[in-house]
């Protein structure tokens, strides 16, 4: 086809930060591109800018005026002559206008045509594409956008329990639950103003709430060439405030359901004319009936799960077709080994889950065979307020899931993060339960997890505490040093 | 490597329950260009990791982490403002405020919102009582811990 070959490229710049930044410029050099990284001043040093060749700062901490900004990207991507852009996901990674920003700069976006990202970016219109090719889609209703009489009609219809959400929604923003009609309108208004602030749209659609769902997604891969693969399906069923936290690949799914999910994904990735790399995530019933939830037009957090149990580099495709090539020919014909699980370590409270911020004190990843860490901190880094709070990833392989649970619950054992409040313990938690044991995943997972509140310390703890409070020792990273006497005002104590 | 440690009474707590803990007798460290690697004590090694950050002293022990601060402790019977649940969480704008100061309030129902992360977090009365103060007005900017409503019930 002519017109869609790009010119060979030489050097990439990763607009983003952090642990996916980290793990893109990884590739990038292994293929010999010359790596270029943004960050604004609140990332002075941060991993990601030491994993490229070269680093731009490009603003101030605020996400809208740094990482967000497609201005200030593509003035740095001019400056340094970058010939492509990989976006990572989250901040620019989904914004048609900035895609087709960087491809009139003629330069190489490392995702899908815009148009492709349009389509699936307002969730009404991507429902109602895949109806139109053939997709299941979740039960829902649509209606006008001010309507609150023909809403709550529709909601009679469907049946309650409701889900509220945003058309242009994701990560849960824009999105509620409703029991029953008495909450519907308080719903509507919420999620109304929650999607105008974060996405400036405030669309919102009805869902049907599924009992006990699971969440499942397939990975497809298209190329400029009309290939279009389905590289197999993740279970990420664990979710905490509606994002996943835990995921796996394979999914407990038949052979029958995958192969059929597959099928639809595949069918949604040609509606969508889509290239690069791509998830469709669907919803499964208790009955094990399958449908479209929405599409991502990027690289998902959790690509690493396919990557471990099919042994490809997905970074490595999107580089491939971004420039022209067809789907690596050593993807034909691929089917999982083993089973892969991953971990997403956010600085957060275990208990209610927002944003934490510190400095980390001290910072030790586990290794080991079949143990790989994604991170995108270290010690001394900054934790702030500013993005998204996940600090790394950890992926496990083996040969067998209760293998790789197993080493799941090692590797978190032997993982150090001191000074910031992390969702370690809620991860061991996780994979130490008899559920997650037994691969029983559904939505509601977490909320029926028995989780324990903070142990009281055992005397060994005690003893390093005061140990460490007798003589502060400077810990790597330069933090402040104790007080002189710490224990002198120690008339109570109290956990953080 | 030991070195003494002074042994001075040790206060930790849930957040709810308060104890005084003693570090143990006997406690030996192994330590790492001077920082701690484990503690040796009833005759097991525990591998371990700790660091001071101001008054506040991060352990990490075996896998778990333990978080001791010396900041004093909320008074018994405090006032009900002092709850976790009428602070900020994280820094944030008042998006809404439902009720007026003075106003009697039941249980759950919900007092303001905030927004922080560009999510909506809805603060709700601890239980049946009543509005005292509302220190910021719908649109400010709130720092994390700052006191959103003052309760009392």
């Amino acid at each position: 086809m002519p017109g869609i070959q790009s010119p060979r490229m030489r050097s990439l710049l990763i607009a983003n930060r952090g642990e996916i930044a980290v793990r893109i410029a990884r590739t990038a050099r292994e293929r010999g591109l010359v790596t270029i990284a943004v960050h604004s001043t609140a990332d002075r040093g941060a991993p990601h800018t030491e994993a490229c060749d070269v680093a731009v700062e490009i603003g101030p901490p605020p996400a809208g005026e740094s990482y967000l900004d497609g201005r200030r990207i593509l003035e740095a991507a001019r400056a340094t002559g970058a010939d492509a852009i990989h976006p990572g996901y989250g901040f620019l990674s989904e914004n048609a206008d900035f895609a087709e920003a960087v491809l009139a700069d003629g330069r190489i976006w490392v995702g899908p045509p815009p148009s492709a990202m349009r389509m699936m970016g307002g969730k009404i219109a991507a429902r109602e594409a895949m109806v139109g090719a053939g997709v299941p889609v979740v039960p829902g209703f649509h209606g006008d956008a001010g309507d609150d009489a023909a809403f709550a009609e529709g909601a009679r219809a469907l049946g309650y329990p409701v889900l509220v959400k945003a058309s242009a929604g994701g990560g849960g923003k824009g999105m509620r639950r409703v029991e029953d009609a008495g909450e519907l309108g308080a719903a509507l208004a919420g999620a109304r103003r929650e999607a105008r602030a974060a996405f400036a749209d405030p669309a919102v659609y009805l869902e049907k709430a599924l009992d006990r769902p699971r969440h499942v997604e397939m990975q497809i891969f298209g190329d400029a060439h009309g290939g279009m693969a389905a590289l197999f399906e993740r279970e990420c069923s664990i979710q905490r405030r509606h994002q996943k936290i835990v995921e796996e690949a394979p999914s407990s799914i038949d052979d029958d359901t995958r192969r059929k999910m597959a099928e639809a994904a595949v069918a949604a990735g040609r509606a969508a004319g889509y290239r690069g790399a791509g998830t469709v995530e669907f919803l499964l019933d208790s009955g094990g009936r399958f449908y479209f939830l929405e599409m991502n037009t990027r690289l998902q957090v959790e690509h690493a799960v396919t990557e471990e149990t099919l042994g490809i580099d997905l970074v490595a495709g999107q580089l491939e077709v971004a420039e022209g090539r067809p789907l690596p020919p050593s993807w034909r014909g691929l089917s999982p080994r083993g089973h892969a699980i991953e971990c997403r370590v956010y600085a957060e409270d275990p208990r209610t889950f927002l944003p934490r911020s510190g400095r980390i004190l001290v910072y030790e990843e586990p290794a080991g065979p079949g143990v790989r860490v994604d991170s995108g901190v270290a010690a001394g880094s900054v934790v702030g307020i500013d993005y998204d709070p996940i600090l790394a990833k950890v992926i496990v392989h083996a040969e067998t899931r209760r293998a790789a649970v197993a080493r799941m619950r090692r590797a978190l054992s032997r993982y150090v993060i001191l000074g910031v409040t992390t969702n370690l313990r809620l991860l061991r938690q996780i994979v130490a339960s008899d559920a997650f044991e037994a691969g029983v995943l559904d939505t509601g997972f977490l909320s029926r997890l028995p989780v324990d509140g903070p142990r009281e310390p055992p005397p060994a703890a005690v003893a390093a505490a005061a140990w460490a409070g007798g003589a502060p020792a400077a810990p790597a990273g330069g933090a402040a040093p104790a007080t002189a006497d710490p224990w002198r005002e120690a008339s109570g104590w109290r956990s953080r | 490597m030991e070195k003494p440690v002074s042994r001075r009474t040790i206060g930790y707590a849930d957040g709810e329950t308060e104890s005084a803990l003693e570090p143990p007798a006997g406690a030996e460290f192994d330590t790492r260009d001077g920082s701690l690697s484990a503690v040796r004590l009833g005759g097991k090694r525990y591998p371990a990791r700790a660091a001071t950050d101001g008054q506040t002293i991060h352990v990490w022990l075996d896998g778990e982490a333990y978080t001791f601060t010396t900041r004093p402790a909320r008074a018994r019977g405090g006032r009900p403002a002092d709850e976790e649940g009428m602070r900020a969480p994280m820094p944030g704008r008042i998006l809404r405020i439902l009720v007026s100061e003075g106003e009697r309030v039941a249980r759950g129902s919900t007092l303001l919102i905030l927004e922080a992360m560009k999510m909506e977090h809805e603060i709700k009365a601890p239980r049946d009582g009543a509005v005292v103060r509302l220190p910021y007005r719908a649109g400010e900017q709130v720092d994390a811990g700052a006191v959103l409503v003052d309760f009392t019930g």
